[in-house]
């Protein structure tokens, strides 16, 4: 487990991570979505008043172009992988972090953040170009029931001194009494964060945190609401004023765009906070957006679980949903098992989400870190006239697009970017690359020769 | 002459050492040359063979080791056919002696006829030279071969030969 | 300084620190290509080879000298035409797009002022093999040359067209072109001179400077001579000299060209080769022949060539850079002359030639219909299988945009059209088709059709749904690049990050 302030700083010493001095001309949402767009570091600001704030630790480069690094390399490293670590290693432990079947044993630590903050104003939470007040995201809601604490995503804004407008999934609402408690705990481990998304996306809010397996990883602290991670930056324990409030609020995490969210309206208790609080915050709707990536990973997370639980073997090498494409196309790696296999597999990943109506379906043996040759092959492997199948237009509506927002039923479409399974071997073009285009002898000695070129002294051609 | 070709299963005669032209490649250079040659499974069964690597598939990747004997290499321009024809015009006006300008030569024909195995000295010429021509320059024979019968077909010709 | 040949314009990348230069001697035999593919796939400095193995003439290689980096692809030739540093794309193609504007004629020079003619060989001196050609990939059908000009004539203009056709070497010289009817010298060749037993004449000219080889890329219409727009690129006349055994012209300053015919009724084996999909494509088809007459050339030439197929993917290489930085600005500027509200054409960045993006209003009902098919039937026709519409305000330069518009806009149900329809046209490198499909078709082109699509990534919301305020977004790229951030991927400061505006 990796408490957030220390993932910060292990960023930093990667050299992911850079410190910026808040400015007064430009709110901290604008530069976020900045250096996202610029495939940029991570960021701190640090302020004069008020709490640190970070950005982009959730995200990642976009993978538009070769990179060294993924858009899950820094939650590798906040999962405490390596960053090197494989797509499916973060997929598999984004999934463990879910219902383990009464398998956890939670751990209890003592509340390291100990200073009460007067108001909740007192943060300074940032204040984007957009909102009317200080708005908090990437929140952790913490729910007791009589089962255990029930964790989910929570953003809102801050509209006086102890009174906040949030959203979050209804399936937690519906665990709320009318003067419930709830905590919303800012800065969790990255562990933590990544559950609350899992648990919203796959339907499993009112699974008590300490039966699943984030609870064997992060130790649990109790508060007014429910456990929280004992290393949470700031806690702010509130109790709810209105379970049906009607204001209505612009702002959308990405979660919410397949998960039916709800507002509440709350009132501050008690903030207690760190030493030296940092918490994150996400330029919600904006590229790359780290409420975008967390979304994705773990709709991913969940889709490939279950598809490769689906039929008794594991065909499945990948899923991704990159925030790219802002969720709105599915691209998985398969081993087509029989001709028709790709159709079965489009099908169900349109019944295990309602996220998209695209699914790109390419070979195992394509690696997710080669988005590129993904991007390369839907257009020259898939033929235009056999390969891009349209359903008839009677499926659902897809939630994540921008058409059809009134509910109509069209098609949906999966492409075949996959060898067709009944072509002989031969007819199967060998791709061009550096490890098939040469023998190793060619091959090492180009290396070799490329990797001395600064070396020898390079004569003058003219 | 390289020790290894490559050629692709398409140009292959239908059965193992036919006599066939053909596009070549030669491995190491990747010169790449038209050659009259056969090709069999079996060396033995060749004169000086080579290594030949058979490409196929529709990728070309899919290969298969066999022999191949170079017989001719067929000029990069082909056999000049309005040479051949010229000389063969020419041919009608002039003699058809060819003095070899051999004492050697003359002495071995001699025997040859002598022993019997040939009626004259012009005839074992004729049949020895003809012999090396079919198996070393069989494209030549086979090209002179077409202008001869096209000239044998030339109405306007047969009718000032017949004339004669 | 502008590049005004080839010589320059590697001067320029070598003043750049953008060229690296290998003294040891490499072999032709892949490795020349083998350390070429690394070059491309660091984004690393362009190759030049020095010394090549078993080569009788001082030529040297050069690996994709083309191939631009990978964040802007389009620097090494923006530099070559005196623009501006630091361009963002759409700034590059308003560049370019306005040079095209204006074409010059070319400037015939006396054949003892042309450097390509420092050496002359003809008739039995010829000896195609004395160049380094390179064998680029394992399993190719033979030596390549394919980054060159192929000059043919052309009836209705004195210059000649410029064209690009691979060349797979024989023998001393002999040759064979990938002459794929539907373009125009194949065109020629197959329905004019060939069926009245006349030879074509052709030049094959390598290393012209940069201007040539990008409008050598470029869709020119019928009627047009690319040497004028070559002109209009560089802001100055592109130099031509006669050939010596023929009546063409080619460009003066060249390093190397092959002047012939291509020889009626007659075939040679073409392929296989790795070619621009990406992928090995075979088999060897029976092409037409290129005889060589005379190699002309200067003293020490310097012999360019493409590793094609890695320019696919994440992949950059030359022949994916002029796709970018030369074609796509000739297409935008040739769309919106035949009326088309476009305001970019830009192929997509991974498939080299499959797809292009096009950013575009929409001024009626059935537009983008006409706009895809017009293509399709013109310029299109053999290469292009799928095209993105996306709004004008989309920068289609920039793939995550035009990711999340296919994502977002594009409804399965009604905004993807024509797919499923095969009428039309395909080159036979395609790895979709199968070998009964594509046929050994006599005149290259695949035997059977396919689909030509596009698809509908246009919005139907009202515009104004921007990015935010633009002096905003750039005082928050002045702060990240103060606080250490690399400046390169911020397009909205000056190259270098200078903030004097």
């Amino acid at each position: 487990m990796i408490p957030f302030a220390q993932y910060l700083r292990g960023l930093a010493s990667d050299g992911d991570l850079v410190t910026i001095d808040e400015s007064a001309d430009v709110p901290p949402d604008v530069v976020a979505a900045e250096a996202l767009r610029a495939s940029g570091p991570a960021l701190r600001y640090r302020r004069a008043d008020g709490v640190d704030l970070a950005s982009g630790m959730f995200s990642g480069p976009d993978q538009m172009q070769r990179r060294e690094s993924k858009s899950w390399s820094r939650l590798a490293l906040g999962f405490g992988l390596s960053p090197d670590a494989s797509f499916v290693a973060v997929l598999d432990t984004i999934a463990g972090l879910g219902p383990s079947g009464g398998d956890a044993d939670p751990t209890y630590a003592g509340q390291t953040a100990s200073r009460t903050v007067d108001s909740v104003q007192d943060l300074n939470l940032p204040q984007g170009t957009e909102d009317v007040w200080p708005s908090l995201t990437l929140g952790v809601a913490s729910v007791s029931s009589s089962e255990g604490s029930h964790w989910a995503p929570i953003h809102g804004s801050v509209v006086s001194d102890d009174k906040l407008r949030v959203r979050t999934p209804t399936a937690l609402s519906s665990l709320l009494d009318d003067d419930g408690t709830l905590s919303i705990a800012l800065g969790v481990p990255p562990a933590a964060v990544a559950t609350a998304y899992l648990l919203a996306v796959t339907g499993c809010v009112d699974v008590p945190v300490q039966a699943c397996g984030v609870a064997d990883d992060v130790p649990l602290v109790p508060t007014n609401g429910g456990l929280v991670p004992s290393a949470t930056e700031i806690v702010v324990e509130t109790t709810v004023a209105d379970r049906h409030p009607d204001f209505q609020s612009d702002r959308r995490e990405a979660w919410e765009h397949g998960v039916a969210s709800t507002p509440l309206s709350l009132s501050v208790e008690r903030v207690i906070a760190t030493d030296d609080p940092v918490i994150p915050f996400s330029p919600v709707g904006r590229p790359l957006a780290d409420d975008l990536q967390l979304t994705g990973l773990a709709t991913a997370a969940m889709l490939y679980r279950r598809v490769n639980d689906y039929w008794g073997i594991s065909p499945i090498e990948w899923v991704l949903l990159p925030a790219e494409a802002e969720l709105g196309i599915c691209f998985v790696a398969t081993n087509i098992l029989y001709a028709g296999f790709e159709w079965q597999l489009a099908n169900l990943l349109f019944t295990f989400s309602s996220l998209f109506d695209t699914v790109i379906i390419v070979d195992e043996g394509v690696s997710p870190r080669d988005f590129g040759r993904v991007l390369g092959d839907i257009w020259v492997k898939a033929h235009p006239s056999r390969d891009w199948i349209f359903s008839e237009p009677s499926a659902p509506a897809a939630k994540r697009p921008r058409y059809r927002r009134d509910g109509t039923t069209g098609a949906r479409l999966y492409v075949n970017a996959a060898w067709d399974p009944r072509w002989e071997d031969s007819y199967i073009a060998p791709r061009v690359s550096f490890e098939r285009s040469f023998p190793v002898s060619v091959r090492d000695a180009a290396r070799k020769t490329w990797n001395d070129r600064h070396d020898a002294a390079a004569g003058d051609g003219d | 002459m390289s020790n290894h070709y490559i050629t692709a299963e398409e140009h292959l005669p239908n059965e193992d050492l036919t006599e066939t032209t053909l596009q070549i490649t030669d491995a190491e250079t990747k010169r790449i040359f038209e050659a009259r040659v056969r090709i069999a499974r079996d060396p033995d069964e060749l004169t000086d063979p080579r290594p030949l690597r058979v490409v196929a598939g529709p990728h070309e990747d899919v290969s298969e080791e066999r022999y191949v004997e170079l017989i001719d290499e067929i000029d990069s321009e082909g056999i000049d056919e309005d040479r051949l024809r010229r000389l063969a015009r020419e041919q009608e006006m002039t003699s058809n002696i060819v003095n070899t300008r051999s004492d050697d030569l003359k002495v071995v024909l001699r025997y040859l006829v002598e022993s019997g195995q040939y009626d004259s000295t012009a005839e074992a010429l004729r049949e020895i030279s003809f012999q090396y021509l079919a198996e070393n320059r069989p494209a030549l024979l086979e090209t002179y071969e077409d202008v001869r019968t096209e000239f044998e077909a030339d109405p306007l010709r047969r009718a000032l030969t017949d004339g004669e | 300084m502008s590049a005004d040949s080839f010589r320059k314009y590697l001067r320029l990348l070598e003043d750049e620190d953008a060229l690296v230069s290998f003294a040891e001697s490499v072999s032709w035999d892949l490795e020349a290509s083998a350390v070429t593919t690394l070059a491309n796939r660091t984004d690393g400095e362009i190759p030049i080879f020095e010394s090549v193995e078993e080569t009788t003439i001082d030529a040297a290689l050069v690996g994709d000298p083309y191939r631009g980096p990978q964040c802007r692809p389009w620097e090494h030739l923006a530099r070559a035409f005196e623009l501006p540093p630091g361009l963002s794309g759409a700034a590059y193609y308003e560049a370019v797009i306005d040079r095209l504007r204006s074409p010059r004629e070319p400037r015939i020079v006396d054949r003892n002022a042309a450097p390509c003619k420092d050496v002359v060989h003809t008739g039995t001196d010829v000896d195609l093999l004395s160049i380094p050609w390179p064998y680029i990939h394992r399993g190719d059908g033979g030596r390549y040359s394919n980054l060159h000009t192929v000059v043919g004539p052309d009836p209705k203009t004195r210059w000649g067209h410029w064209s690009s056709h691979r060349m797979m070497i024989h023998d001393d010289d002999l040759a064979s072109l990938l002459f794929l009817a539907g373009e125009q010298a194949p065109n020629l060749y197959y329905y004019e001179y060939e069926p009245r037993e006349e030879p074509m004449p052709v030049a094959v000219v390598l290393g012209t400077e940069p201007a040539v080889q990008c409008s050598t890329e470029m869709w020119i219409p019928n009627g047009r001579s690319e040497a004028v727009f070559a002109g209009g690129l560089k802001d100055g006349p592109v130099d031509l000299v006669p050939c010596e055994t023929n009546d063409l012209y080619v460009p003066a300053t060249a390093e190397l060209v092959l002047e012939g015919r291509v020889l009626p009724n007659e075939r040679l084996d073409e392929g296989p080769f790795g070619d621009y999909f990406g992928y090995m494509n075979g088999p060897r088809r029976s092409m037409p022949v290129f005889a060589v007459d005379a190699i002309t050339r200067r003293g020490e030439p310097r012999v360019p060539f493409c590793v094609e197929g890695t320019g696919v993917g994440y992949g950059q290489n030359s022949s994916s850079t002029l796709q970018t930085a030369a074609a796509g600005p000739d297409a935008t500027l040739g769309l919106q002359a035949a009326g088309f509200d476009v305001a970019l054409a830009v192929p997509w960045r991974f498939t080299s030639q499959t797809v292009w993006v096009i950013a575009t209003d929409r001024p009626y009902p059935g537009y983008l219909h006409e706009l895809a098919n017009f293509i399709f039937t013109t310029w299109g026709m053999l290469h292009i299988d799928f095209f993105v519409f996306v709004d004008a305000d989309v920068d289609p330069l920039d793939p995550r945009t035009v990711l999340t518009a296919i994502a977002l806009e594009a409804d399965p149900d009604a905004d993807f059209h024509q797919f499923g329809v095969e009428r039309m046209p395909k080159v036979p490198l395609n790895i979709y088709q199968t070998p009964d499909e594509k046929g050994s078709a006599d005149v290259g082109t695949s035997k059977t059709k396919t689909a030509k699509a596009y698809i509908d990534a246009t919005s139907d919301r009202p515009a104004g749904v921007s990015g935010g305020d633009e002096e905003l977004r750039r005082r928050a790229q002045e702060l990240l690049v103060d606080a250490g951030v690399s400046s390169e991927a911020f397009d909205l400061l000056e190259w270098g990050g200078d903030r004097s505006r």
